[in-house]
């Protein structure tokens, strides 16, 4: 018995391809971007034009804070029916993970720079099973300041502010602390765990010092230390979606960021995602052990930011929440409670 | 012009080329069409035609044809990017090609070793399952394949792949050693040891079986 002719007939009966048609379109994209000027994964940063930044924070502490002042009634509600963007049929179907990444972080590249403490204003909704909620806010760009108006007046919230929004006994409040530890267990089914209850696991001010390479961003994402994850694969990618929709990232520290998160193992893409308010994109995909998905969707013209979607299973029980954030409008201003163009009031 | 990127089945009117051979007599090399391919881009779906099949067979003998779709995606993207890196000196094109899908396979080694370990504990196969039809098949295919998935499973992995890109990608010695950027002795050295397991293996298999048999 020769063990080479027994290793070269075993598995034999796997048919010589074809690979499927993604792999063609996905190269046939890459050679129509290369013809039409494009590098291969530059993206497509000249159509994003419309929306100067792309890539800021759900601003869920933020957001929380605002509630937690009674401020829900000051928020506005029009801005759930503003038309964004990815309304347009996506044009992102047939990429990789790394084609995403690497298109992601090409748009990415093309935002302006931005200091911790420039203002930036957001508008969007966050969704907490069937409930949607519609904000703008300000906040600075590391988060370490927020602002909100309460009938036609400013309030300020000093950040960075870790908490979750959610009902009780009809009411929303603000947790600060795991789901377990809601007044009534009878009431689990009204909260909405929507992701993880610390700050950010890096500090802005140690953003710079993050690693430059794709792959070593990727292995020191895993190494943080952040509670309840399983994985080190699941750490990174919580990490990496909890950074983009924390913080208003220099745009290469972000182009970095994204090019990472093509390297997480087990992400996948999912071409058919949607945000928060119901806009299609194409999302990064984890899904843990536990079966729990998580997605970071991007707009599948722009390839920027567009919000994040989770769909979570309660740790006592089998019941299943479903939240995310979409931002439908991001500028940077000059201050807080100055609106910029195009900004419902 | 029109692109067609179909992939080639690879059968007796269109043979795929043999190691050391790149690309059939009369055709243009793999050099030549990625050299053309920086003029105008779509030379390239000719290096996709002729081994897209015969790598994405590769990939899903160790992983299973759900991921050797995205990797060999992935593969022909890297590629075509990186096309201003390749030696013009070699015209054979699968060592590059195969190399890059090492490095992506690389990230679903723990699944691949699952598998391996999977079929040696119950002698079904998750990769062959969905192209083994007969239930004979299925048997007579468990039957040496099971030591080998166990000692497969037990490779480093840098052995693993020098093993696989000869036995499984039909690549020679000297193009196995430049996919994986590692002198041919070191290849050979690998390939002289993983064997070795293989043979140890198949005849720890040989004793079971002949014990099996022996026993009323």
């Amino acid at each position: 018995m020769n063990e080479m002719d027994e290793l070269v007939r075993m598995r034999a009966s796997v048919p010589d391809g074809p690979p499927s048609g993604r792999a063609r379109t996905a190269l046939l994209e890459a050679m129509r971007a290369e013809r039409a000027g494009m590098p291969a994964w530059a993206g497509h940063p000249g159509r994003g034009r419309g929306r100067r930044r792309g890539l800021w924070r759900a601003p869920r502490a933020v957001l929380a804070g605002g509630l937690a002042l009674g401020c829900a009634a000051a928020l506005t509600t029009v801005l759930l029916t503003q038309p964004g963007p990815g309304l347009a049929r996506p044009s992102a179907h047939g990429l990789t993970v790394h084609e995403l990444a690497y298109r992601s972080a090409a748009a990415a590249e093309t935002a302006p720079p931005v200091s911790p403490g420039q203002w930036v204003y957001r508008s969007g909704v966050e969704k907490f099973s069937h409930h949607v909620t519609p904000f703008h806010v300000w906040t600075t760009a590391d988060d370490s300041k927020a602002a909100v108006q309460v009938s036609g007046k400013l309030q300020f919230v000093r950040g960075p502010l870790t908490g979750l929004p959610v009902l009780v006994n009809g009411k929303l409040v603000v947790l600060r602390g795991p789901l377990d530890t809601l007044p009534d267990p009878s009431h689990a089914a009204e909260a909405f765990y929507v992701g993880p209850l610390e700050s950010p696991a890096i500090d802005y001010n140690r953003l710079g010092s993050l690693p430059k390479d794709p792959r070593a961003l990727e292995h020191s994402l895993e190494g943080l230390p952040r509670r309840g994850l399983g994985s080190p694969a699941h750490k990174a990618f919580s990490v990496a979606a909890d950074l983009v929709s924390s913080y208003v990232m220099p745009p290469e520290i972000t182009a970095t960021l994204m090019r990472a998160i093509g390297e997480i193992p087990g992400v996948t893409v999912d071409n058919h995602a949607m945000d928060a308010a119901g806009r299609p994109g194409v999302g990064f995909v984890f899904t843990d052990r536990d079966g729990a998905r998580q997605e970071i969707v991007m707009d599948p013209h722009t390839f920027r930011f567009m919000g994040t979607q989770s769909v979570l299973q309660h740790p006592g029980g089998p019941l299943t929440f479903g939240g995310g954030t979409a931002f439908l409008q991001q500028e940077l201003v000059s201050g807080p409670g100055e609106f910029p163009p195009g900004a419902r009031r | 012009m029109t692109v067609n990127i179909q992939p080639g089945r690879a059968g007796p009117a269109s043979p795929p080329a043999t190691p050391g051979s790149p690309a059939p007599p009369g055709e243009t090399s793999d050099a030549d069409l990625i050299r053309r391919s920086a003029v105008d881009p779509e030379h390239f779906a000719a290096l996709f035609r002729r081994h897209s099949g015969p790598l994405h067979r590769y990939v899903a003998r160790r992983l299973g044809p759900g991921p050797a779709e995205d990797i060999v995606a992935e593969v022909f993207l890297t590629a075509f990017r990186q096309r201003d890196r390749y030696q013009p000196g070699q015209p054979d094109a699968r060592p590059w090609l195969y190399g890059i899908a090492t490095n992506l396979i690389g990230r679903h080694r723990r699944s691949e070793v699952r598998m391996y370990r999977a079929l040696a504990r119950t002698g079904a196969d998750p990769v062959t399952e969905p192209f083994t039809d007969q239930v004979e098949d299925r048997v007579t295919a468990a039957g040496t394949a099971r030591p080998l998935a166990a000692a497969l499973a037990r490779l480093p992995a840098g052995h693993r792949d020098a093993l696989l890109l000869v036995a499984w990608g039909d690549l020679t010695y000297e193009q196995a050693a430049a996919s994986l950027g590692v002198p041919i002795g070191t290849v050979r050295s690998r390939i002289s040891r993983a064997r070795s397991r293989l043979r140890q293996a198949l005849a720890g298999q040989d004793i079971t079986s002949q014990q099996q048999g022996e026993s009323p």
